[in-house]
């Protein structure tokens, strides 16, 4: 018993002090880093996840890379979109 | 040719004020719309970068001046190569260095300051002096140099999409687990993807001024820079291109995994990426830069000219860390070796039963302090994380190029 007392009062002390380096360092950026983070996705635009398929054996990969002709689809989504925002673009210069 | 923005009623030169969003003259107290004071008759096309330019973005910067005749005074007015608005020395009159604005190198659009001087001091001075760690004559700070700076960037609408094949793992057992794949088809679409134009400028600090809010950007007009400095970009579209590139290609990969459930600790095997920029705009986009010395260091706060968004740090105040450290360390560590021995105790009496008959039961024991390791662990990894993000933000807010930048300007008198 004494052996498993040690142990986890020791081990319990560290956590405590570990949790007040934790404190401290938390309230020290708070206080003292004024901010500014860099703008994520959701600033500037949006992410669309066209297809998703997991736990694939090599065979289902190739597959489903074929069925999907995901680099074509980007392509003309890219294109369909360039259209849609040049055209908004003309619109709003009129 | 420098110009300066005559009040139609008493000639006296105007500034571009953000509180009321007008041209206003300090002397008659008149204000007027930036439209009625002399639109500038840009095209807002944008051209290709001409070659000088370029090519001179392509050199380390040199801060060669170049001398302008205010036309309020007469006064020479040192400009740098790339500053386009500034203040005349002698009649402290806001100056625009018009062919530098009247050329093909006239931005498309910009966001004039909402912040006024006034507020973005108060405003900074305000978060100090709330610091708990912040050293006293930081809180106290004596300004060295405010100064409003319309800060050149590139504006790109990009296509990012890819196509993805993950290598991952399923478990089949305890300890046991095949290969498997996973696919992914995804894209993402940025309007006005900021890139800061500015050599000068670090873009991680550009970065972290994000994001303005874009439908306040206004067609350009030279009358807003009046009251302000300003330069014109050094960094050229086709070399701003790829960070901007970079940055699309860096938030998608970041978003994609979460957003399509790929497995955790999945490898990517093959990429196959359709990127193109659809456009791309040059903008001025407004900031403000705060100096002041501390220790004889100096340090610079910025702050998003439009949304107010404040970046920097400042150092800590050692002795008042440490004390608070100690205090807590004593206390959390105390109550804690308490609780441990406790636990110990309430364990070994809960587990007295199965003792008796002869079995051995540290399997709750070794369950805890498996809990009490990996505590430790993820309270040290985010205390060092904090530390290190801490580390950043002040050699950012020391960083020579940014005070440089709010430094070398023709002061108001």
């Amino acid at each position: 018993m004494m052996f498993f007392m040690i142990v986890f009062t020791v081990l319990g002390g560290v956590a405590g002090v570990c949790l007040a380096l934790y404190i401290v360092m938390t309230k020290i950026k708070y206080s003292n880093d004024i901010g500014g983070s860099r703008g994520d996705i959701n600033d500037f635009g949006y992410i669309e996840v066209l297809s998703t398929v997991s736990q694939l054996n090599e065979e289902g990969l190739s597959k489903v890379s074929a069925n999907e002709g995901g680099y074509s689809r980007l392509r003309s989504r890219c294109n369909k979109i360039e259209s849609i925002l040049v055209s908004r673009d003309r619109s709003e210069h009129k | 040719m420098v110009k300066n923005y005559k009040c139609p009623d008493c000639g006296a030169t105007l500034e571009y004020d953000p509180q009321s969003e007008k041209m206003h003259c300090a002397y008659c107290d008149n204000n007027y719309e930036p439209s009625e004071i002399g639109r500038q008759a840009l095209s807002g096309a944008f051209d290709l970068c001409p070659e000088d330019a370029r090519d001179s973005a392509r050199e380390k910067p040199k801060l060669r001046m170049n001398i302008a005749v205010c036309n309020s005074c007469g006064g020479e007015l040192a400009v740098s190569d790339v500053e386009v608005s500034s203040f005349c020395p002698y009649c402290g009159n806001a100056s625009v260095v018009m062919d530098r604005v009247e050329e093909r190198l006239a931005p498309d659009y910009v966001i004039p300051f909402k912040v006024t001087k006034e507020e973005a001091e108060s405003t900074i001075r305000k978060y100090l002096k709330s610091g708990f760690c912040v050293p006293k004559d930081i809180r106290n700070f004596e300004v060295e140099r405010l100064h409003g700076i319309y800060i050149p960037f590139w504006l790109y609408d990009i296509y990012y999409g890819s196509e993805q094949k993950w290598k991952c793992k399923i478990s089949t057992g305890k300890y046991t687990s095949v290969p498997a794949y996973a696919y992914t088809l995804g894209d993402s679409v940025y309007q006005k993807l900021t890139v800061d134009a500015s050599r000068g400028f670090l873009d991680d600090s550009s970065q972290r001024l994000e994001p303005y809010d874009m439908s306040e950007l206004e067609p350009f007009n030279a009358a807003y820079l009046s009251g302000f400095y300003s330069d014109r970009y050094d960094v050229g579209y086709k070399e701003a291109e790829k960070t901007a590139i970079a940055r699309a290609q860096d938030m998608f990969e970041r978003s994609i995994g979460g957003l399509a459930k790929v497995p955790v600790e999945s490898e990517l095997m093959k990429e196959t990426p359709v990127q193109k920029v659809i456009r791309r705009e040059y903008a001025f986009l407004p900031v403000w830069f705060l100096t002041f010395r501390h220790n004889d260091v100096p340090y610079t706060i910025l702050m998003n000219g439009q949304t107010k968004k404040m970046v920097g740090a400042v150092p800590t105040n050692k002795k008042k860390a440490i004390f608070l450290f100690s205090v807590l360390a004593l206390a959390l560590g105390t109550l804690f070796a308490f609780l441990g021995a406790f636990i110990a105790k309430f364990l070994w009496d809960v587990t007295k039963p199965e003792r008796l008959e002869g079995k051995e039961s540290i399997s709750m024991y070794l369950a805890l302090g498996l809990f009490a390791v990996l505590s430790i662990g993820f309270l040290l990894r985010n205390a060092l994380a904090a530390y290190s993000s801490m580390k950043t933000s002040v050699e950012l807010s020391r960083s020579r190029a940014n005070y440089r930048l709010a430094k070398e300007r023709q002061e108001k008198t």
